[in-house]
Order: structure tokens, then sequence, then C-alpha cells
């Protein structure tokens, strides 16, 4: 029997607001705990909520990025439950009119692009922190710093098919709000959350299958990783005519594995409704209209457009506009030095290379835009070799230097002179009486070995290119 | 048992202080001692904040002193429903599951009423949570009705009503949701307004029902309503629900003359099942308003008799909800000895709630379930619609509308324990005008025969304070009925 | 309840008609009344309340008592009818995103029922999503 799995994903993401979503606290994350707490945001009795105007621009924002429906009257209601970190037993949240519905994404997959739906989008407050190992092993304690900033939560369809997939979307989504510049997206952080819906069911039929939710995916190799288990799962139940238990499974990440949650998990009747102390958020034609022309370039349009301007690949446009980041100071560096294919090139082959083994942002890279450009210029313009600029490269990379300022320290500057490389090309070629014998008997790849010696004699600097000029001159 | 002296009123005191008869240090310590010697036997003080009474005493000294910063209102002692939260005053809302509960904040009517100048005595006894009609429901024992104190001073700002109509405090304010100022201040012969929804900020309540809910002035006579409404209403950012409309001069309403006005009096109103004594009197009111000038038509409230059973259903619902903070874990009573989360939570709320603030969060929590949601909660939303309609249509007809405030005069302790739907219907006429958010007033209209005071309520339209002022104004000159206060010794 | 009645008339074995028409309508009402017990120790429990039995039936009688009593809104034809959540007719107000410093932590957390440092302490939290 062969299965096809059902995948939604729902992401809940911190925005990167000044203040709080009903409150004025500031949403420091990395705070003292119980610090950024005011009567409103620990559930003091009296107090009362009020909408942060810049959480629901950045939710307009996102919806339409995601080609969603921003909702002219969207409610936020009360979800009812209680939990130590929830301090007025209640989160506001959104639930039967949220302020954005519908949207898509569309991902690369093995197979092509992919159109995967958005169900909707809404706003909501987040809740405290919970730690369970910290002083008495027989306490809990709870931190309220986190508590009301605001997240969007963003609901995709069940179209999602391979595990591959799911980390397609969710990169796809995260690249997007990191553009927007509204969520830091950064899983391991907390602040870009993600739970799945997996269900399986014979190809070729409609109806669902009994889905399990997973939670405690804390990187997208996680969520792969996770989907990939709980299809193989589910798949092996199934065949041994046996039943998917509707439940909430923990990814474990050490055991590579989901767990069921020890505690039998009820029911919840979560009795929404509309929030009376909040009125119906109101968003017009005119905002909207606003936010959409603050929208940036987003990758996908951002891609496009480096392909036709800079003549660089598809595949390269998309690597340089995976990150914001990346895609600026690639700008950055064509506009010091208008050679985009040749910086491209520079970028993905070596700067990319030396990033991911430091696990580093583009932002955090020593070598400035202005600089990269340098080099590629002083290559073009043979004050050094190609392989004297690998070496410049790196120094550069390692210490923020200006690539001019390094080859005149060591002296790298590439020997273009004629008369001086002569020199040292009649040198090799007297001292090598057998291999020129070779040579001019018909071995012609002899030839690199002759420019090897002239760059060995003059440490690399001299000009390859007069080298093998010369070489050939004199070893007719 | 009445007494005709002259009364210590806002608007009387302001004039003596002002002169220097009187200073405020002296004023503060005389109520101090009459709370003394009067407030045992009534119970409407839970607490008697006397350091920063003084405290606050003296700076009114002061600015009496230098002629700077003096409004109507400095200097003048007033004590607040036990709802209102004040910064480092214990604040139980009547409950003892906030017993001992400090909180860190004043809220938004308490701080004006502070910088203004008022002097704090203390915080007033109530139902529990505001859940109540004669506070008889306080978690602290009953209020008694200084009238006669084998009845109830009304609920569930009681302790309010009591205090202000045993001149224990100048004014006092409460709170209403479904007529917890307008019915207390009927049953102990004093003035209480429940403005428009949104009209005063609702940030420093503790929240009953947060779309009914209103911060109302309880005083001795029309006048010292309007002063004090000028220092409390206006817009407030920390409420969202708070109306963004200037605020008048409300004293400048205080014209003896309603010429010109048309008051309606609705049929649904005067049925069956009103004690005559009050239906009388609220009668013979109408009839000197109508004396002195204005009009009166009969007009139709069809869906009167809807009214209750809608807000038995929206008013615990949202109840269920905001009494859900009440956990034990950031603030307020923690049940000992607990083995899990889950009994820290149960046995705290079981043991910190009284029974009818649980029988409420009961129904609240049913009503919001999932399967009754549509039937209750939704059903209810739509009726208010059709309530407010009901008066939107009225008010094309007239200017305000005038109804008896109660059912019934006051009635003795203990009486309507035992069957809460008997407790629930004395609220008949004052629950309509929360649900549809309209300002509604209370004002003295007469007595029953045994000397219990009896009420009656002018409905205004939205923002229509000033009206409902004119008019109540315009009647009390016309009538001695403010001028009787209870001698209590 | 239509329903209860039809499960349970397989039973109804008792020679006098009349006897067990009392019976009957005796266990209908006990089952409608138990039902309505679990209904509300359900309700009681979503809102983390908890009594002993005797409590349980006192509260179950007054709550069915005043759920009974609302449900005359049936009588009302609001199919066309909007739901009316706040009674005057406001644009909502939306705050600028600006922070005010914390300043009063410290009297916030002195309220605390039980404490660690400036952490808020509750008994262990097992699991949990």
């Amino acid at each position: 029997m062969k299965y096809e799995s059902v995948i939604g994903l729902e992401v809940h993401a911190q925005l990167k607001t000044l203040s709080k979503m009903f409150c004025a606290c500031p949403t420091n994350a990395n705070a003292s705990p119980n610090t950024m707490i005011c009567p409103v945001c620990t559930g003091q009795p009296g107090t009362l909520p009020v909408i942060n105007k810049a959480a629901v621009e950045m939710a307009i924002k996102t919806g339409l990025a995601i080609h969603g429906q921003i909702q002219k009257k969207s409610v936020f209601a009360r979800k009812n439950y209680f939990y130590p970190d929830l301090p007025k037993g209640y989160q506001i949240s959104q639930h039967a009119l949220p302020i954005c519905l519908g949207g898509y994404l569309d991902i690369s997959t093995g197979e092509g692009q992919r159109r995967i739906s958005i169900t909707r989008l809404h706003l909501e407050e987040d809740a405290g922190k919970l730690l369970h190992d910290y002083g008495h092993p027989e306490k809990s304690h709870v931190d309220f710093n986190r508590c009301g900033v605001p997240l969007i939560e963003i609901v995709s369809g069940p179209d999602i098919r391979t595990p591959q997939e799911g980390g397609a979307y969710l990169r796809k989504l995260r690249n997007i709000l990191v553009y927007l510049n509204v969520c830091e997206g950064n899983l391991q952080e907390g602040n870009f959350r993600c739970d799945a819906n997996i269900s399986i069911r014979p190809v070729q039929t409609e109806k669902f299958g009994t889905r399990t939710e997973l939670k405690n995916l804390n990187s997208f190799k996680a969520v792969e990783k996770a989907l990939a288990y709980e299809i193989e799962r589910q798949t092996k139940l199934l065949n041994e005519g046996k039943e998917v238990a509707q439940e909430t499974l923990l990814w474990n990440d050490a055991a590579q594995k989901t767990l069921s949650m020890r505690t039998k998990e009820e029911a919840h009747d979560y009795r929404y409704f509309p929030d009376p102390d909040l009125l119906p958020l109101i968003v017009d034609g005119d905002w909207i209209e606003n936010v959409r022309k603050t929208l940036p370039e987003l990758a996908e349009d951002k891609a496009a457009r480096f392909v036709k301007e800079y003549g660089i690949t598809d595949y390269d446009a998309q690597v340089l506009t995976d990150e914001k980041s990346l895609a600026d100071y690639y700008e950055s560096c064509v506009k010091s030095y208008h050679e985009p294919k040749k910086i491209a090139n520079w970028i993905m082959n070596e700067l990319l290379r030396e990033l991911k083994n430091d696990d580093k942002e583009p932002s955090a890279c020593l070598i400035s835009p202005a600089n990269l450009a340098s080099l590629v210029r002083m290559i073009d313009d043979a004050t050094i070799s190609g392989k004297i600029a690998k070496e410049v490269f790196e120094e550069m990379y390692k210490t923020g230097k200006a690539p001019d300022a390094i080859v005149n320290e060591k002296g790298l500057k590439q020997v273009s002179d004629a008369s001086s490389i002569e020199a040292v090309v009649d040198q090799v070629i007297a001292g090598n009486p057998a291999q020129v014998g070779q040579y001019k008997a018909g071995k012609a790849a002899l030839l690199a070995f002759f420019v090897g010696q002239v760059m060995k004699e003059t440490k690399g600097q001299a000009n390859p290119k007069i080298v093998n000029e010369l070489l050939k001159k004199k070893l007719i | 048992m009445t007494n005709q002296s002259d009364q210590r009123t806002i608007a009387s005191l302001h004039r003596q202080l002002i002169r220097g008869d009187v200073s405020s240090v002296e004023l503060t310590r005389d109520y101090m001692r009459r709370i003394e010697r009067i407030d045992p036997s009534l119970n409407t003080y839970l607490l008697r904040s006397t350091d920063l009474a003084l405290k606050q005493a003296e700076e009114a000294n002061r600015r009496f002193k230098k002629k700077g910063n003096v409004t109507p209102l400095t200097g003048i002692p007033i004590a607040l429903k036990d709802i209102f939260v004040t910064k480092g005053i214990p604040t139980t809302c009547g409950s003892k599951i906030l017993k001992g509960y400090v909180p860190p904040y004043n809220g938004t009517a308490v701080q004006k009423l502070i910088n203004a100048g008022a002097i704090i005595m203390g915080k007033l006894n109530m139902d529990e949570f505001a859940m109540g009609s004669s506070n008889e429901y306080s978690a602290f024992g009953p209020v008694k009705n200084p009238w006669n104190p084998d009845f109830v001073p009304g609920g569930s700002s009681g302790g309010s009503s009591a205090a202000v109509a045993a001149d224990l405090c100048v004014a006092s304010l409460g709170t209403d949701t479904g007529g917890s100022v307008r019915q207390p201040a009927s049953c102990c012969g004093i003035v209480g307004l429940k403005p428009t929804y949104g009209r005063i900020s609702r940030y420093g309540i503790i929240a009953f029902a947060s779309s009914l809910d209103q911060v109302g002035p309880m005083t001795k006579d029309v006048t010292d309503c309007a002063m004090l409404l000028n220092i409390i209403a206006g817009f407030d950012p920390s409420d969202a629900t708070s109306l963004d409309t200037p605020v008048p001069d409300y004293t400048k309403a205080l014209v003896p003359d309603v010429k010109g006005l048309t008051i309606g009096i609705p049929k649904e109103y005067f049925v069956e099942g009103i004690d005559s004594e009050v239906a009388d009197a609220v009668r013979n009111a109408s009839e000197i308003i109508k004396g002195l000038g204005a009009k009166c038509v009969e007009i139709s409230l069809p869906h009167t008799k809807y009214a209750v059973p809608t807000y038995y259903i929206i008013a615990p619902a949202e109840a269920s909800a905001n009494l859900a903070r009440y956990d034990s874990i950031r603030y307020g009573h923690r049940a000992k000895k607990c083995k899990d989360l889950s009994e820290l939570y149960e046995q705290g709320r079981t043991e910190g709630f009284g029974p009818e603030v649980t029988l409420r969060i009961i129904i609240g929590t049913y009503v919001l379930s999932s399967g009754y949601y549509d039937a209750y909660y939704l059903k209810a939303q739509k009726t208010r619609t059709l309530i407010g309609r009901d008066f939107f249509e009225a008010f094309k007809k007239c200017d305000a509308i005038i109804t008896p405030v109660m059912p019934t005069p006051p009635f003795r302790l203990g009486e309507k324990l035992a069957d809460p739907l008997k407790m629930y219907l004395s609220d008949i006429f004052t629950i309509p005008v929360n649900l549809a958010g309209l300002p509604g007033i209370s004002v003295p209209c007469g007595f029953t025969n045994s000397q219990l005071p009896i009420g009656m309520q002018l409905i205004g339209k939205p923002l229509g304070e000033e009206t409902l002022l004119r008019i109540a104004y315009t009647y009390e000159q016309a009538t001695e009925w403010h001028k009787r206060k209870p001698v209590v010794r | 309840m239509l329903i209860l009645f039809v499960i349970l008339r397989p039973f109804d074995f008792a020679p006098a008609y009349a006897k067990a028409s009392a019976g009957k309508q005796g266990r209908l009402r006990r089952m409608k009344i138990n039902n309505m017990k679990e209904t509300i120790k359900k309700m009681a429990h979503l809102a983390r309340l908890s009594f002993p039995e005797t409590e349980l039936a006192r509260y179950t009688e007054k709550a069915s008592a005043i759920l009974a009593y609302v449900k005359q809104l049936e009588e009302l034809d609001t199919s066309k009818i909007e739901p009316m959540s706040h009674a005057m007719e406001v644009k909502g107000w939306l705050r600028d995103d600006a922070i005010v410093a914390p300043k009063l932590v410290e009297d916030i957390i002195a309220g605390a029922p039980e404490r660690d440092g400036m952490y808020y302490q509750v008994p262990r939290v097992i699991d949990e999503s």
C-alpha cells in the first residue's frame, strides 16, 4: 500500500516591535528574569490591554508578502486555559476573525515549483517562560519577561507532501519574515517556532487520516527529521493493521524520535469569545495600501532582478538572495566595482565557504564590500594574480584589512615588468636543460612546469600571462 | 429616622475649605472619629487608610494656603468601593482570594481623585467581585442599611451607599455592572450615576463583566455628582474602550429647567409585580417633573423581559474569564500544602471564592463552552442588540426615560438569599441600561411607610449625562428628599 | 429527553403500568440530574474549582435553575441580528510602539505568594506542551 503524507505547518513568529503587544514593556529578549514586566503583562487585577499599532502593521506587511487577504475587520478573542506562564488565565489571540486569510508560498522542490497554500495569519500575545531546572528540584519557576510579546501565527494548508517540502516552506517563510524585518527568524532562540501536523493516507484518496501534532522542533533539520520519522512510524502502524492515535508528540532530538507526552493531554475547551476589552480591529484600505508601498523587494523579485540586471545565473541569484544581508552585501560590492559576475563568483566560491565554516552571518564578515570589490579590481588591472588574490582574500577575511594594504605589507604585487620577469625566465630555462629538450621535442605540457618554476622563483608574483608569453617565445 | 440638618456636601465643604472655616486636616479627623464611632454598626469600611488620609489632608491644607492647584475635590474625604485598585493600599474586592493583596499601581479614576487633592479615607465593603444586589455576598460580612439596620443597603456598592448616606465620607465612587451604583443609591436615599459606557476609564477597577462595568459617582445630591463626574470622566489611553470625546463641565447642566424636554414612561416597566409604594413614588415623581414643564409620553421597550436572562449569560461569561487570573501564582490567596499545580489551582480558588461567585463562574464557563456557545452566549449578544435598538427607537420620541430603580423597596437581610433568581430579579430595571451602554441616574423620590428610601431612575441617550443631570437637579430642587439623611449613632 | 425515554422502555417490566410509570419518570429525572451533575463537575474543573458531593448537588440545582431561566431567549428570532459586543460604535484605539521603562518591578514581584529570587515559584510542572 502506497501512502502519501499530508503535512501542515504552524509557525509562531515573534515580532520585532519595541514594546509588547498589549502594554508598553520592552520586548528585550535577554533581560534578567521578571524585569520587563508591568501590571498589564503580569495580569494584575484591574489592568487592560491596548493594541500595539506597529504589531498590526507588521502583520499586515507579512500578510501582503504571503499574498493573503488582509481583513478590514478582525477581532481579538480570549483563549481560556490555566497555566503558570499565562497570567490572565487566557491568551488574547484571534479566532473566528483573524487579520489575514488565505495566501500561498511557492517553493522549489526536486520536481520544480509547488504552491503551498496558507490558511490564515493572526496576531496574538506570547506567554511567559516556565523553567524546570532552576532552584528547588520540586518546583518550577516562572519568568514573565516574554509574556505579552507580539506573535503572528501563520497556518499552512495541509499541502506539504514531504519533509523536504516542509523544510523548504519554512526556510522560505523565514526568509520573508527576515526580509520584511518583522522577525529575527531564529529557531534556536525561539523567536521563530514551528509545530507540525501530519497524517498519512493511501495515495489517490481524499479522506484525511488521523493526524498527530509534533512539537519541540528547534531547527530546520529537526523539522525534516521529525516529519520523516513520523511518516515512517505512521506507515508502519497502518501496514501492521493498527491505528494511528490522535496525540501530541514531542520531538526528542537527542534520541532522534518522537515521544508521546507523559501526561495524558485532556481535550482543551478554550471557550473562545471576543475580548470585550478590545474593540474590533479596523484596518482601512488606505492603511493597507500604505503598507503595500513600504514592502521591500522580496527574495524572489530580487533574484529575478539580479538575473536581469547583472546577468548572473538563476542559481547564483537564488543563493545570493537567500539572505537579505548577503544580497545587500553583493549589491554594495557591485556598486563599488561593476563586475557583477566576477564578484558573484568570489562570493559564491570563496566567501560563502569561509562563512559556512565559521557559521557566520554575512553581516559579521570582516571584509567590507568595498574591499572585496577592490580585490577583484586589483586582479583585473593586473596588480596581483588570481592565485595571489586568494592569499590576500584569506588575510582580508581574518583581519578585515584592505587588499592594497595587505599587498603592500607582504610585497605581493604582481610583477608585470617584462624585463624583470625575462631575467627569471632566462634563469629557469638555463637551469633546466633536460626539460627544455623534452619540451622542444614535443611535450607541450611541460610548459606548466616552466611556468611553475618561474612562479616559484618570483614567489608567485610574476604575471602568469607574461610568463607564459615569454616562455613560449623563448622555448621555440 | 430623618435628619434635616445642613449636609456636608462636596459643594458646601469646598466653600468652607476655601473660606478657611475648616481645615482639611480638621475635616478629615472629624470624619475619622465619626467612622470609628458609627461604622462598627454598619460595617461599611473594610479598611481605613488613616495615615495616608492625614498626609493627604496636610497636603491639601498646603494647597489651600498657597491658593494654588485647588479643585472642588481638594481636601474632601472620599471613600472608594474596594474594587478600585489603590497603590500601596490593600484591595480585596470583597473577597478572601485577594485578602492581603497590595496593588502596585493606582487606577486612572483613583489617580485623578488623588491629583485633584481628594482625601482617600479608605476602602468600602461590597458584594464579592461586584456580584450581588444586597452586599450580603461579601467575604467580610454584610453592610447594614443606615435607615434601618435590619435591611440591606443594596449592592454591590452597598458599602459606598451606606457610607455616603451615613456621612462616613462626603462622597464615594462605586461601580455599576447591572445596577450596582443605582440600586444601592436608591436603597440608601442618595444619588448614584452610571455614565455612558466608556465615559469613565475602567483601568484600575477590578473587572467583573468588561462590556458592562462602569465607574459611578455616589453622592448626597445631584450637584456633588456633577462635580465628581467632572474630575473622573475622560478618555484614557490605558483603556481601549474609553470614549475619546471631550468632557463638558457637567456643573453647567445644573439648571432647574425642564421646559421643552420629553420624558418617556416605558409601559413594560410598570406592570404587575411592582410594589405599589414604589410605583406610586415614581409616578408622583413623573407628575412633578411634568408639572415643572416637561412632557410625558408613553413609550415601549418591547424586549425588556429578556434583559435579565441576557445579562445572566453575558456577565457570568465575561466574569468567568476575568476571574481566571486569580490562580495564586502572582498574588492573592494560596492554598497550603498542595502537592501539585492542579491542587494549587483548585484548592486556592475554591477556598478563595464565595458561593455566589463560584456559581456565576460555573454558569459563565457553561455558556461559553463548546456546544453551548451559540445557543447561550452568542444568542445573548444578539438579544443585546435588540435591547439596544429598543432604546434607540424610544429616544426618537423622548429625551430621557423614567423608571423605578427596583421593583420593591429595600428588602430585609437574608430575605432573598435562598433563591438566586429572586435576587437577580431586583435588577430588572437597571440591567437594560448596562446592556445598552446608556447613562442612568438614581435619585431619591420618596419613602415607604416604614421610612425606607425609594429611588427613581432616569435613563439618557448615549453621552446624555447633561440632560440627566438637568432633569435630576430640577426635580431635586423642587423636592426635599435629598435633604433627608438617616440619623446614625 | 425523548431519546432517554426510548432507551429506558425495554427495561420496563413492572406489572402495574402506573407503578412502572412513576419509577420510569423517577429514573428519567435521576438520569437527567446525574447528567447535569457531570456537566457541572466538568465546568467546575474547566474553571479550576472543586467541591465535595453535597456542594456539587447544591451548585447543580442552582445552576440548572438559572440556565433554565436564561434559556427563554430561544423565543426570540435573532437569525438576522448581529451580536453586540460594545454599546458604542467606536473606532478602536491603537497604541504607538513606544516603550515605558518598567518601574514597578519590585512592587509587582513583592506580591508573589512564593518566589525564588526574581522568579515566581510553583509546584513542579511535569512535561506539557
